[in-house]
């Protein structure tokens, strides 16, 4: 029996949320400087990035605005909201960025070497524009057609692995050894921030796409932000036990090398093109994920149609995105130390928390406003 | 309202010669109904002289001297034929080219056609293009009234409807619409019914000419998103799916409208099967599909830019047999594949004895001496050939069309970006897939349940 498409059900933002969190966090080092102790504040996050989603989610709820842009009016009035409106579509233009970057510089280092980084680069942005002219339903289809194939991958992933055998689970040990104040500077700035704090980016259109954000979707959301976490803690283990901390620590992209030591028989060797695949396709969820994000906003302030403004917008963050730093070491480097503090955490904590609290002092006062008009 | 079929009795013949012009097989007969003048006007090519004289002359030897009137004759001695009663040349003339034959006698206001038909048809026979094992051995004609019989004959209920596209309208060749009234979806019978009105003085005659009109989006189709058969049981499923066939006279297969992608995987045949064989094909089916379509691309990438996810084995027996050729690998498997695709090509078309020889002419050729010339090398013979087997795989022919063009694209990505090409094709592939509808139903069926 065929059927017709519809709506948007709880399994679409499932699968979104699932890739948008793996895009390029199982791909580059996640946070390095815990050393054996990564997976441990990975999975600490996960849960704080359940309330995280559970919060961004509310204040579209509380609010009744179909995403942040709205939002950022109804709290900080006309000409605030739209200052920190557009500081927030820069915001999703720079992450977006980095992340091209992120996945350029894979192919450039891992997949083809003698290409240089501006072809790479460009045929990614083909891809995301084509993808994203598709339009929303179409394109949250197609992610959901890539959540199957990178469960499937990373089920394969993890079978070769294990039949691989050789792991050594002592690399683990001592769990937590200096205690676990150490571990909270960098569990915050180097694991909430990214990838979880970036869910951020869903406010801008989630709203629009279920009208309802509570329920199944806000259920199928927190599921899929503690099946996204537990994908990652599963993969930082795995990356710990086949070569050790100090080993990660310098990798530039630990899963990728992980997946490169396994050899079965002589015959299933070199396996990383197919995780390499599956990460592309996290990949480019992302990038759509976070390009979408900061479309929705010039739409909603512009008035533009959304079609004429995906070509000049994804180019242009494709243009930052190789801009952005020098080479890769300066990269990491600008992600690990000035990101997270400098442009994170005010943009995925303060301004939410600032909001909230605004929201509810405004209603409080229009309340007693009303009760002493009667 | 209308302007009487005449004035005078005696000015008819310019008349008919204003409406049906000067062909010869048109055929006007002065005869005498019961004492009055009368017309009798058919056209030879489409009345069978044999069903003309014992359907239509001998009941009127015997009872026109007996009859008052064209009605009564008709009710006493035309009754099992049908009937109608036109004052309009035009739909006369619609009529007549429709196998009837026309009754016109003096002093009546209307003409009555009944049709006869029994022109000589092919009977029926065996599928030839969709062979199966255990199905039904029977296909589709080019006549719609023997198609719809063969339906009918299987689907016996009264839902199973069919709405005819030639009476009302101008086109010029018969068009049926079928489906089943209690399992179409209202919105898809009001789509198809408008795509088919709009062919309205188009002059669609063949098959393939509706199917191209009658598809979504006609530029960039690189999918079908109609199907065509020839089987009754693929009919048959499909339309208890609520879908909806039509019928073209003189062509002799079934349009089935929606297709998605999915559709082409199954055969009717895996109706035939066990749960788990059916699994199996189908899956067998898909990996076809993925390989004709990527297979030489991922060669090129593989040996270009990623050599070294291969086994180490394999590379170097790879290199070793590449070593001393003279082209670039990607202009020596473009040289194979025209090779394969013009064999192919001229395979069909060649009467079928000579066409054997061709293949093995062709095989000899390319395969033995190009690999012994050094001008290929043997590793590209095997992957166009398996490539070249895997788009036979498909139980739709239309189908393999599009999988045959999009491999060249592949090969083109692949050899400028190796394997990262690949994926990004892949990827954009399926974009374009799930943004393809077929009557507003999505072509990538990501949510159906199982059938």
């Amino acid at each position: 029996m065929i059927r017709k498409m519809d709506g948007y059900s709880p399994l679409q933002i499932f699968i979104v949320i699932f890739l948008f969190l793996e895009g390029t966090a199982i791909l580059i080092n996640l946070a390095p400087d815990l050393g054996r102790d990564a997976w441990i504040a990975t999975l600490f996050c996960t849960f704080i990035g359940m309330f995280l989603i559970w919060w961004f989610f509310f204040l579209l709820r509380n609010t009744n605005q179909r995403h942040i842009y709205a939002v950022l009016q109804q709290g900080l009035g006309k000409i605030g909201g739209s200052i920190v409106g557009v500081v927030y579509i820069t915001y999703f233009i720079y992450i977006c960025a980095r992340d091209m970057r992120d996945f350029s510089e894979l192919i450039t280092n891992a997949v083809l070497p003698s290409i240089p980084l501006e072809w790479t680069t460009l045929c990614f942005t083909v891809t995301v524009i084509y993808v994203l002219r598709c339009g929303v339903q179409n394109f949250v289809n197609l992610f959901v057609l890539f959540g199957y194939v990178f469960a499937a991958i990373f089920v394969v992933f993890l079978v070769l692995v294990i039949a691989d055998g050789e792991l050594d689970f002592h690399n683990l040990l001592p769990i937590m050894g200096d205690g676990i104040g150490p571990m909270l500077p960098s569990t915050f700035t180097q694991v909430l921030e990214f990838p979880f704090g970036e869910l951020i980016a869903f406010t801008a259109f989630a709203g629009m796409l279920y009208p309802n954000l509570s329920g199944k979707v806000m259920r199928a959301s927190l599921l899929s932000v503690l099946a996204a976490g537990m994908v990652l803690t599963v993969t930082i283990i795995v990356e710990l036990v086949t070569f050790g901390p100090s080993i990660r620590e310098r990798a530039m992209f630990p899963l990728v090398s992980a997946s490169r030591n396994i050899s079965i028989g002589n015959f299933i060797e070199r396996i990383e093109m197919i995780v390499i695949f599956a990460i592309l396709l996290a990949a480019i969820v992302k990038v759509c994920i976070f390009a979408y994000a900061a479309l929705q906003g010039v739409v909603w302030y512009t008035g533009k149609s959304y079609n004429s403004l995906i070509i000049p917008y994804v180019l242009l963050t494709a243009e930052i995105s190789y801009y952005v730093s020098n080479n890769m070491s300066d990269h990491i480097m600008v992600g690990l130390s000035f990101v997270p503090i400098y442009i994170h955490i005010p943009l995925q904590f303060a301004v939410p928390a600032i909001l909230l609290v605004f929201i509810k002092m405004r209603s409080r006062w229009r309340k007693r406003d009303d009760q002493t008009a009667v | 309202m209308t302007k009487p079929l005449y004035e005078t009795w005696d000015e008819l013949e310019e008349t008919f010669e204003l409406t049906f012009g000067k062909t010869t097989d048109f055929v006007k007969v002065p005869v005498l109904f019961n004492g009055r003048k009368c017309w009798i006007l058919y056209y030879s090519s489409l009345v069978g002289s044999s069903e003309l004289s014992s359907l239509l002359m001998l009941p009127f030897n015997l009872h026109a001297a007996k009859s008052e009137n064209v009605e009564q004759f008709r009710a006493t001695a035309l009754a099992s034929l049908n009937y109608m009663y036109i004052n309009d040349w035009i739909v006369i003339a619609r009529q007549l080219n429709k196998n009837s034959v026309c009754i016109l006698a003096e002093g009546e206001q209307e003409a009555l056609t009944v049709e006869i038909g029994g022109y000589a048809e092919r009977s029926i026979s065996e599928p030839v293009i969709q062979p199966s094992i255990y199905g039904p051995k029977i296909a589709f004609t080019e006549s719609i009234v023997t198609n719809i019989s063969i339906l009918r004959r299987v689907l016996r209920t009264k839902s199973l409807q069919m709405e005819s596209f030639d009476t009302s309208s101008d086109m010029v060749t018969g068009t049926v619409l079928v489906y089943l009234e209690d399992v179409i979806e209202p919105d898809l019978l009001n789509e198809a019914k408008r795509r088919i009105q709009s062919l309205e003085g188009k002059k669609v005659t063949t098959s393939t000419h509706l199917m191209k009109e009658l598809r979504d989006d006609k530029k960039t189709n690189f999918f079908p998103t109609l199907m065509v058969t020839e089987r009754q049981d693929a009919c048959i499923a499909q339309l208890m799916e609520g879908r909806a066939v039509v019928f073209i006279d003189g062509s002799p297969s079934g349009i089935i409208l929606p297709a998605v992608f999915q559709d082409f995987f199954r055969s009717s045949e895996d109706a035939y099967l066990p749960r788990p064989m059916m699994i199996f094909l189908r899956v067998l089916r898909y990996c076809a599909f993925f390989i004709a379509l990527l297979l030489p691309g991922i060669y090129i990438g593989v040996i270009n830019y990623n050599y070294e996810i291969i086994p180490i084995n394999l590379a170097i027996e790879i290199a070793g047999l590449r070593s001393n050729l003279p082209f670039p690998s990607v202009i020596e498997l473009l040289l194979v594949e025209a090779a394969f695709e013009i064999m192919r090509e001229g395979s069909i078309r060649m009467p079928k004895i000579v066409g054997n020889a061709l293949t093995v002419v062709g095989a000899l050729v390319i395969g033995d001496a190009a690999v012994q010339a050094g001008i290929v090398s043997i590793v590209v013979i095997i992957v166009v050939a398996f490539t070249g087997l895997s788009s036979y795989a498909f139980p739709y022919y239309n189908f393999a069309f599009s999988v045959r063009l999009l491999r060249f694209i592949f090969i083109g990505v692949a050899s400028m970006l190796g394997i990262y090409g690949v994926f990004l094709g892949c990827i954009i592939l399926f974009a374009y897939l799930v943004s393809q509808r077929s009557y507003g139903y999505p072509y990538l069926q990501l949510n159906a349940k199982r059938s």
